[in-house]
């Protein structure tokens, strides 16, 4: 069995007001069963807009920092995530 | 909303301010288009010299100038800096800006027949067509757009679904008419029917709608380091803008130079009591009230429903409200009203409440310009009594009505018959004129010129749906509310 993959959407300022917020309602876009694999974790800021050509919101899903998310964007980048861990 | 183009104007704001607070905007302000699209960047448009115009245009509404007002298109931006830091008050004219470089001049919204068309025998579309528009000159579908009347019974008709009709966003979301394209194509706002709600500018893909902006005015006094530093009024709606609690956002505003910073939430106190009272002596008189608190809507009546005035609220709004109080307390300093709304600007303009007014947006862009993360302050109270749950709750739809009819409760002499408008379209303006008339029956109206209420303004920065949870959580804080509300004297 796999552990849960973890979510960390970042909420610093820059983030929130640049579409971090619409993150924040992921939740209600999982299946129930999805909810038991993934741990979905607001994050302070997670200081990636300096280092990254990646403009904001960021959020790490896993290990993985990714960048300008959209909702559908990160809803796709979870999905795949776990069929990476399951190897389907 | 998250696109492209909130991004690439909260990014030009936070640049603006930027050199503001550095001092140095009159020398920087004329190369920072070309440092915003270098040639080797790219653009978002057909190239980087449109990009450059048009956010000539953008940074001469943050001035809080009129695109609409230039003379001399050689005329540096460096000479507008000059002459906005030279006003006493806010800008004046239109609230609404239309940038037209940026239009598309998209074709007027209409019918098409698209590729989809097979050329049936049962010509549906020509069979409901009330004008005669649909003819098959090659076998399929052609109408004919000067007899077109947009009705839209061909769409509805297909079984193809090869009508298709394309809209044009500024126009079909403008309660009033006010936008409307000029002899050149591009769209042209009509200053004698315009109500400043935005709802063109959030529906414009093309970011082609900019407000006069009092960015440059605000951050400029935040800068001046002068002791009375300017007081924030801080709208209700900002519980879900950003990251951190209210009050760790009254923290933030302190960090960026307020003076003190009052919450408008507890203005509606008033605002409450004077309608309440409205209620009951319009009720026993069998005559219609309606709310008064969005400007929008009051500007709505002002220029277009003239045979509603009798019945809007005389009821100070809450903005109102907390700029007298402000006014009180810090004598001379500027009171800044934080919301987000653009029809505030006129409000404010017009009553003289608040010297500023300023979006969550353009907040946004002031703290990121300043540095400041919401979440990592520590909770600072407000400087005004703390607000109840239900003004609190003047944020969102129904909100209005509920306190009011909490606070009239059983002394109206009858249960009244209410009605909310959420949201003003065509639709609802003309259920306005309807109401006004008596031919719609109503006692009590709320009517909130955004969809939502004021947390779905076009001034706001995040999910309607965690601001409306969010906003629940701060009218529900019983910690800085009801309790404290008995320690604090009025």
């Amino acid at each position: 069995m796999n552990e849960t993959l973890t979510v960390r959407i970042c909420t610093g300022t820059a983030c929130y007001v640049q579409g971090g917020s619409f993150l924040l309602d992921i939740e209600n876009r999982l299946s129930s069963e999805e909810h038991t694999l993934v741990e979905i974790r607001g994050a302070g800021c997670l200081g990636a807009c300096g280092e990254s050509f990646l403009r904001p919101p960021f959020a790490l899903v896993g290990e993985t920092l990714m960048g300008n998310l959209t909702p559908e964007g990160l809803e796709e980048a979870i999905r795949s995530a776990l069929a990476r861990r399951t190897g389907v | 909303m998250n696109n492209n183009g909130v991004y690439l104007r909260i990014q030009l704001m936070k640049r603006f301010v930027t050199e503001i607070l550095a001092g140095n905007l009159e020398e920087s302000i004329d190369r920072i288009p070309v440092s915003m699209f270098p040639r080797a960047g790219g653009s978002f448009r057909c190239c980087t010299y449109k990009e450059r115009a048009i956010t000539r245009y953008r940074l001469m509404s943050l001035l809080g100038f009129g695109v609409e007002e230039e003379e001399d298109e050689t005329r540096s931006l460096a000479s507008f800096v000059r002459e906005a830091a030279g006003r006493k008050e806010a800008p004046g004219g239109p609230v609404l800006t239309l940038i037209d470089a940026a239009c598309h001049s998209c074709p007027s919204g209409r019918h098409t027949v698209s590729n989809l068309c097979r050329g049936c025998p049962a010509r549906h579309c020509d069979a409901v067509c009330p004008r005669g528009a649909v003819s098959f000159p090659e076998g399929r579908a052609v109408i004919d757009h000067e007899k077109c009347v947009n009705c839209g019974k061909c769409r509805e008709a297909c079984p193809y679904n090869a009508v298709v009709y394309t809209p044009v966003p500024c126009e079909q979301v403008c309660p009033t008419g006010a936008i409307r394209k000029g002899p050149d194509g591009a769209a042209a706002i009509d200053v004698d029917r315009c109500i400043s709600c935005g709802r063109c500018g959030v529906n414009c893909p093309f970011g082609a709608v900019g407000e006069r902006s009092h960015l440059f005015d605000v951050a400029r006094a935040l800068s001046s380091k002068k002791a009375d530093g300017p007081v924030a009024l801080l709208a209700p709606a900002a519980a879900g803008q950003f990251p951190g609690s209210f009050a760790q956002l009254t923290a933030a505003l302190k960090s960026a130079g307020f003076a003190a910073v009052v919450e408008v939430a507890r203005g509606a106190a008033e605002t409450v009591r004077r309608e309440a009272e409205e209620l009951k002596e319009s009720l026993a008189a069998g005559r219609l009230l309606t709310s008064s608190c969005c400007p929008a809507y009051t500007e709505a009546v002002r220029l277009l429903c003239p045979e509603m005035s009798p019945f809007v609220s005389h009821a100070p709004t809450p903005m109102a409200e907390a700029a007298q109080y402000a006014r009180r307390h810090w004598p001379g300093a500027p009171v800044v009203f934080i919301g987000p709304c653009s029809a505030k600007r006129l409000e404010a303009r017009r009553d003289a409440s608040a010297d500023l007014v300023l979006t969550f947006e353009e907040l946004a862009a002031l703290l990121l310009a300043s540095e400041i993360d919401v979440a990592e302050c520590t909770e600072k109270k407000p400087d005004n009594p703390p607000a109840c749950p239900s003004q609190r709750r003047f944020a969102r739809s129904g909100g209005v009505q509920a306190a009011v009819l909490a606070a009239a409760g059983e002394e109206l002499p009858r249960p009244p018959e209410l009605l909310r408008i959420d949201g003003l379209d065509r639709k609802a303006m003309a259920k306005l004129k309807l109401l006004a008339s008596g031919k719609i029956p109503a006692d009590f109206i709320e009517v909130m010129s955004c969809p939502g209420g004021c947390i779905c303004g076009p001034g706001t920065v995040a999910d309607p749906r965690i601001s409306l949870r969010r906003l629940e959580e701060y009218a529900a804080d019983e910690r800085s509310s009801l309790r404290e509300l008995e320690a604090v004297p009025g």
